[in-house]
């Protein structure tokens, strides 16, 4: 037991986080070693030197008995030790290859709060924390079936993050699940420290620009994708959990829509399909309209806005280039500065790019509707995944559309569309449920049909496919 | 993926930019005005000024107007970049205005110009001139004088029914189809002077000088005869479906008229046993009543349709018999009709089609109106007397 000891000494460096104590009993010694920094103290003292003194006879199997923590574990190995002795366990050495973990862990996570992401104005307010626990918590709370199956991971050398896929087992594809099983276990890596690095490793990062991994926020949305089979992987520390796999339709639904009747829903989301076109081609569009086909505009717009460029001394894409990359610019500083600074930035914004460039003649003020409208399209879409991934689609429109006119946009477009048309993941084609057509997923797309018609789930995501819902139908 | 960025930028290599036009580079043409003097062309190119259309500073007229001369249109065209600093775009051309004494020579030969070159879009309406300059005139309320002109052919044709728009499409169609003739609206100055080209004429509240819609140009082989008279033109349009509206105003009693607007106005032509039948419907409102006529009586009703259809169609009789009397040009297109639907008396007839057989083919005419609005005074509004 002092070997163990010493070799803990050793390899911490002597670290004095590290706390060791002996307790003798009965002629025998105990020995109770934790990590200083992450156990709670009134634990230690309550649970275990308090449970210690009522025992009189040390043996492994009393000890066991006699125990008041709620938690333990029995360990044999001397890497079960490190383990449990860095996740905030108190370790007791009892005899050779006779240890216990006992759970006595600090709360380091903060409460569970309100969303910071996810914006809603109706429905619950509970986010997702850092501690994996409390969030497997907030999902069991919320279906109360023995079909919530867990499938638990250690990942990264040094980490040793836990990790969760979660899925409903009556519902869930089982060649799906399989599938992020292996990717999972597949992962070797020094380190993960949130969702980001487990999401690039799983997805191919660049065959596809927009992303194929949803992350949430809300137990609310978790919930609402494991109904409809999809599988749900949580990391700890990480108040993100990643949904997939996901179509692009995905990204149009919001929390909000269930909500909402089924008809202002449908008109809703053709305002989001029709948002989504004007950020990808507005500018592309503009450049093409007044650098090459002048014609079709009628005349009198035309020359409304000949006269706004005449004094602007920069051709269309690159006045065009030069807003949209101050945009950017705009945008990064807003993310990065705390909020107490956002106020000076958009002071400066909108004075600078709104008011002064087109006074001093750097840019004409369409332009700087367009890029408007472009941005506050851009902005509706909440995965920052999604926007960045049309924004490089956004300047492809524009560099087509400065080439070839409006034939460089027609190009650009079918480029867009064999990439996702010809992209898939997991086996869901991104393009569903548009192409190929699955009628079940139509019927909650652009258009979302009245709940009670939604009897049918998407084949290639779930096993069972029939919903169970009944109701007052109507015609 | 460097095969596939090799392959992108040879995409780049291919073509790309040839036609790249920046807005601040073109001019923007509106119109073109056609003469002909001594064998030479001189054209007349609408220019629009877009600084103009910043009301804040003042920045000169709405549009300027260059001068170009050639042997050939295109030559002339060529001239005015020896004037003007941006390269004329022809693709927003609204106007072609030629002039009479170019009309009168032949015109045909500007045709084939804006037929093959591939940058004006042929759907610009074709006018006659009846006088110079009129491009130069300066307008109110829509400025680019233009824009102006097509304007008011447009509100002309749906409420008056005197002019019509022919586009460069039809009037090519015209030219080419040998059965048909050709048959322009026509435009002509008012009151032109030196003052009338400057911004100061539309600063007054009394406009001093503007163009005027005329009737509409008969021509015959591509020849410019005469002008139409108003009932001419309107029976032109009637005939052809190319009207929304227009007033009929019928003498009752002595010196005491009605007026009633026909709308809905539908009318068809066939051909049948080398007889041309015209019918024409249409319904209508009566707007004036100065005769006192009991319009809800249903008989007093019936009798006023049956007089104004009537009246309808002395005047469509009349109208087409004076033209085949003076001009003898078929402009209403009876051959090119028989032509379609009558192929046996087509062959029978082409080559006398204009040594009598026009003249004398016989037509049926049919017209008839419903009168739908009869206002809110039903009675009439001399009752007292």
């Amino acid at each position: 037991m002092n070997k163990i000891i010493n070799k803990i000494k050793n390899e911490t460096n002597n670290l004095d986080n590290v706390i060791y104590r002996k307790k003798r009993i009965l002629y025998k010694d105990l020995h109770i070693i934790y990590i200083d920094a992450l156990i709670a103290s009134d634990k230690i003292s309550d649970f275990v030197l308090r449970s210690l003194n009522r025992i009189h006879i040390p043996t492994y199997k009393n000890i066991i008995n006699k125990i008041a923590n709620f938690k333990y574990k029995e360990l044999t190995t001397y890497d079960e030790i490190i383990y449990y002795l860095n996740s905030g366990f108190t370790i007791l050495l009892v005899s050779k290859n006779k240890y216990i973990a006992l759970e006595t862990r600090r709360d380091l996570s903060r409460g569970v709060s309100t969303p910071i992401t996810e914006n809603t104005s109706r429905g619950p307010l509970d986010a997702f924390t850092e501690n994996i626990e409390m969030n497997i918590g907030l999902i069991k709370r919320r279906i109360k079936s023995n079909d919530l199956w867990i499938k638990k991971y250690v990942l990264g050398k040094y980490t040793q993050t836990s990790a969760g896929l979660i899925y409903i087992k009556s519902i869930a594809n089982k060649d799906l699940v399989e599938k992020v099983d292996t990717l999972i276990k597949n992962i070797d890596i020094d380190g993960i420290i949130g969702t980001g690095t487990i999401r690039n490793l799983i997805e191919k990062e660049n065959k596809n620009f927009f992303p194929n991994i949803l992350s949430a926020e809300k137990p609310y949305t978790a919930i609402k994708y494991l109904l409809q089979g999809n599988v749900i992987i949580m990391i700890d520390n990480d108040p993100f959990v990643l949904i997939l796999p996901s179509t692009l339709n995905d990204y149009f639904i919001s929390e909000e829509d269930d909500y909402n009747k089924s008809i202002s829903v449908s008109v809703t989301r053709i305002v989001r399909y029709i948002t989504f076109a004007i950020t990808l081609l507005t500018p592309g569009i503009y450049i093409a309209i007044t650098t090459y086909n002048q014609e079709i505009l009628p005349t009198q717009l035309l020359t409304s806005i000949a006269a706004q460029r005449e004094n602007v001394p920069f051709s269309t894409f690159v006045e065009a280039l030069l807003m949209i990359l101050s945009f950017e610019i705009l945008r990064e500083s807003d993310l990065k500065l705390p909020s107490f600074a956002s106020s000076a930035i958009s002071i400066v914004g909108a004075l600078i790019l709104g008011e002064a460039a087109v006074s001093a003649g750097i840019v004409s003020p369409i332009m700087i509707i367009v890029v408007a409208i472009t941005s506050i399209s851009s902005l509706i879409f909440v995965e920052p995944q999604f926007t960045n991934a049309l924004r490089i689609y956004r300047i492809g429109f524009m560099i087509g559309g400065v080439i070839f006119g409006i034939y460089g946009i027609l190009l650009m477009a079918i480029l867009l569309l064999i990439n996702l048309v010809s992209y898939d993941f997991l086996g869901i084609p991104y393009l569903s449920p548009f192409a190929p057509p699955i009628t079940a997923d139509l019927k909650d797309s652009i258009i979302k049909f009245p709940t009670i018609k939604l009897k049918k789930r998407n084949h290639l995501l779930s096993n069972n496919i029939t919903k169970n819902i009944t109701g007052d139908e109507y015609d | 993926m460097i095969k596939k960025i090799l392959l992108i930028l040879i995409i780049f290599l291919l073509t790309g930019c040839y036609d790249h036009k920046e807005l601040n580079t073109i001019a923007i043409m509106t119109a073109t005005e056609i003469n002909k003097i001594n064998n030479e062309y001189i054209i007349n190119v609408q220019v629009v000024n877009p600084q103009s259309s910043d009301k804040t500073v003042n920045v000169g007229s709405p549009f300027f107007v260059y001068e170009g001369k050639g042997i050939t249109l295109h030559e002339a065209y060529r001239n005015i970049k020896t004037q003007s600093s941006r390269f004329l775009y022809p693709n927003h051309m609204q106007l072609l205005i030629v002039n009479e004494k170019l009309a009168k020579e032949d015109i045909s030969e500007i045709i084939d110009f804006y037929l093959r070159i591939p940058d004006t879009r042929t759907e610009f309406n074709v006018l006659i001139g009846k006088s110079d300059n009129i491009l130069n005139i300066t307008t109110p309320i829509d400025d680019i004088s233009a824009i102006s002109i097509l304007e008011t052919m447009r509100t002309n044709n749906k409420y008056l029914g005197i002019t019509n728009l022919v586009t460069f499409n039809d009037f090519a169609n015209m030219n080419l189809n040998k059965n048909l003739e050709i048959i322009l609206p026509s435009i002509e100055t008012v009151d032109y002077t030196e003052e009338s080209t400057t911004i100061e004429n539309t600063e007054k509240t009394e406009i001093k000088s503007l163009y005027k819609l005329g009737n509409l140009a008969i021509f015959k082989d591509n020849k410019l005869l005469d002008y139409l008279d108003k009932d001419e033109s309107i029976t032109y349009n009637l005939i052809k479906n190319k009207v929304a509206s227009i007033l009929i105003t019928k003498e009752c009693e002595k010196d005491k008229y009605i007026t009633a607007e026909a709308t809905e106005i539908k009318s068809e032509i066939s051909t049948k046993n080398k007889e041309i039948n015209i019918n024409v419907k249409m319904s209508g409102n009566i707007n004036e009543n100065m005769c006192n006529i009991k319009l809800n009586n249903e008989k007093e009703l019936k009798k006023l349709e049956k007089e104004l259809s009537k009246y309808i169609k002395d005047k469509i009789e009349t109208s087409i018999n004076n033209i085949r009397k003076n001009y003898n040009s078929d402009i209403f297109g009876f051959l090119d009709l028989i032509y379609k639907k009558d192929y046996k008396t087509y062959k029978e007839i082409k080559d006398t089609w204009y040594d009598g057989e026009f003249q004398n083919i016989k037509i049926n005419i049919k017209s008839s109106i419903d009168i739908i609005g009869k206002g809110n005074v039903q009675e009439g509004n001399n009752e007292k007397n």
